[in-house]
């Protein structure tokens, strides 16, 4: 039997743009996914088709994100912000973590003066990059109140797609795979072909709903494999430890993450992050899930939120890029 | 920033939290009570509550007064199923 796996990652951030302030604390959360995530994640696809590895990934762009994306403000400030942490980086690139401080410049250096909007379009127009949307600020359909408030949260939707992207999107996340019946309908009004649910949502996936679109369910395995604190790759000692940085001053974070998990120690006994011994073990994790799932079902969906991987997960994007590489059969 | 109490508008709102449980909201002038299927709790003029629930059935929220005169009346909400859906074989995409 040949099987497929299907990778969902889910990209939003709420609004946050706050021209009103010089600093917003919240826009961080923007500027910290450009840098680990958005912007790692689209080299990633880049080098595997410039190697022509056969691979395809959807992944899901809020309208919220986009806005945030294509803003002249925020990208003005982001700037600000990669000229900060990289000097914060500069100072701080002393034994004993010469290695994790080079890692993040290349880091901050690779995140400089990208429109990471079109590049998304590009990948996307290269067929290697699948771009759906979601409602327009993340409403959680079942409970939006009004017909014309859950039209306008798919219709707002479809438009900034369109404007962003050149074309009509085919898929839908659910915020939350939140579903009830007669989504499918509003759904297909708008022309969109599949969307996603949770996995108890479905005896068998996908399934064509009674309105056409195609309902896809979550395949509960591999995301424990990923997202379990206990079980999961992201806990390895090998890799970046999240929560302790260098560059913490004032309330605020400079996202200087010199330290790798080690262990169930506390923060102030992490031992140097060594990005090589990281790389080995991402090798490892990729190569572990994909023949994990060849006891899966025919069709694996398997979707995560998109910030897990970089930002939570440092090495997130690299195991994305490490699984195709491979070319193991499922 | 505190949220007020109570917006001068008249309504009852019910959501499905999970298949055994719907979440009520309202407010009415006047409210003494508040039901759900065969369920009561007692109101004030804004409330909220949690109601217990059977999965997979149609449920609508009254606020009444202390006379039992109807006062406002929720959306109809359905609770989940606990089981997954059973596609048809013609179904399948």
């Amino acid at each position: 039997m040949k099987r497929r796996l299907m990778l969902v990652l889910h990209a939003h951030l709420p609004f946050v743009r706050h021209p009103e302030h010089p600093e917003f604390l919240e826009e961080d959360w923007l500027f910290e996914a450009m840098i680990e995530t958005y912007a790692p994640i689209v080299d990633a696809c880049a080098r595997l088709a410039a190697d022509r590895v056969p691979f395809r990934l959807t992944m899901t762009l809020s309208p919220t994100l986009c806005e945030m994306l294509s803003d002249e403000l925020l990208m003005a400030r982001f700037e600000t912000r990669l000229r900060r942490v990289a000097a914060a980086c500069r100072r701080r690139a002393r034994a004993p973590f010469e290695a994790a401080a080079a890692e993040h410049l290349r880091l901050f250096t690779a995140a400089r003066g990208r429109r990471l909007l079109p590049e998304f379009r590009a990948l996307q127009d290269r067929g290697v990059l699948e771009i759906i949307t979601t409602a327009a600020t993340h409403a959680i359909l079942p409970y939006v109140s009004r017909p014309e408030a859950l039209r306008a949260q798919i219709a707002v939707a479809v438009a900034n797609y369109r404007k962003h992207f050149g074309r009509a999107p085919r898929g839908f996340w659910l915020p939350e795979c939140a579903y009830e019946p007669g989504l499918d309908a509003a759904l297909a009004e708008h022309g969109l072909r599949y969307f996603f649910v949770d996995a108890h949502a479905l005896e068998s996936s996908p399934a064509r709903t009674p309105a056409g679109p195609t309902a896809f369910a979550r395949d509960p395995e591999s995301s424990r494999q990923v997202w379990s604190a206990a079980e999961g790759y992201p806990g390895d000692p090998w890799y970046r430890e999240f929560y302790r940085d260098e560059g913490w001053a004032n309330g605020r974070g400079a996202g200087l993450k010199f330290h790798r998990i080690t262990g169930a120690v506390p923060l102030d006994r992490k031992e140097p992050y060594d990005p090589s011994r990281a790389r080995e073990r991402v090798e490892e994790h990729a190569r572990h899930f994909l023949e994990c799932r060849r006891r899966g079902a025919p069709l694996m969906v398997s979707p995560y939120d998109a910030e897990l991987f970089g930002h939570w997960w440092y090495e997130g994007p690299r195991f994305l890029e490490a699984g195709p590489r491979r070319r193991i059969s499922l | 920033m505190t949220l007020p109490a109570r917006y001068g508008v008249t309504t009852a709102r019910a959501l499905a939290r999970d298949p055994w449980c719907v979440f009520v909201y309202w407010e009415a002038e006047g409210a003494a009570e508040v039901r759900l299927g065969a369920a009561r709790a007692v109101a004030s003029d804004a409330g909220s509550h949690y109601f217990a629930a059977e999965p997979g059935r149609e449920y609508v929220a009254e606020v009444l007064d202390r006379g039992g005169r109807v006062l406002a009346t929720s959306n109809r909400v359905r609770t989940p199923r606990v089981r997954a859906a059973v596609v048809e074989a013609t179904s399948r995409a």
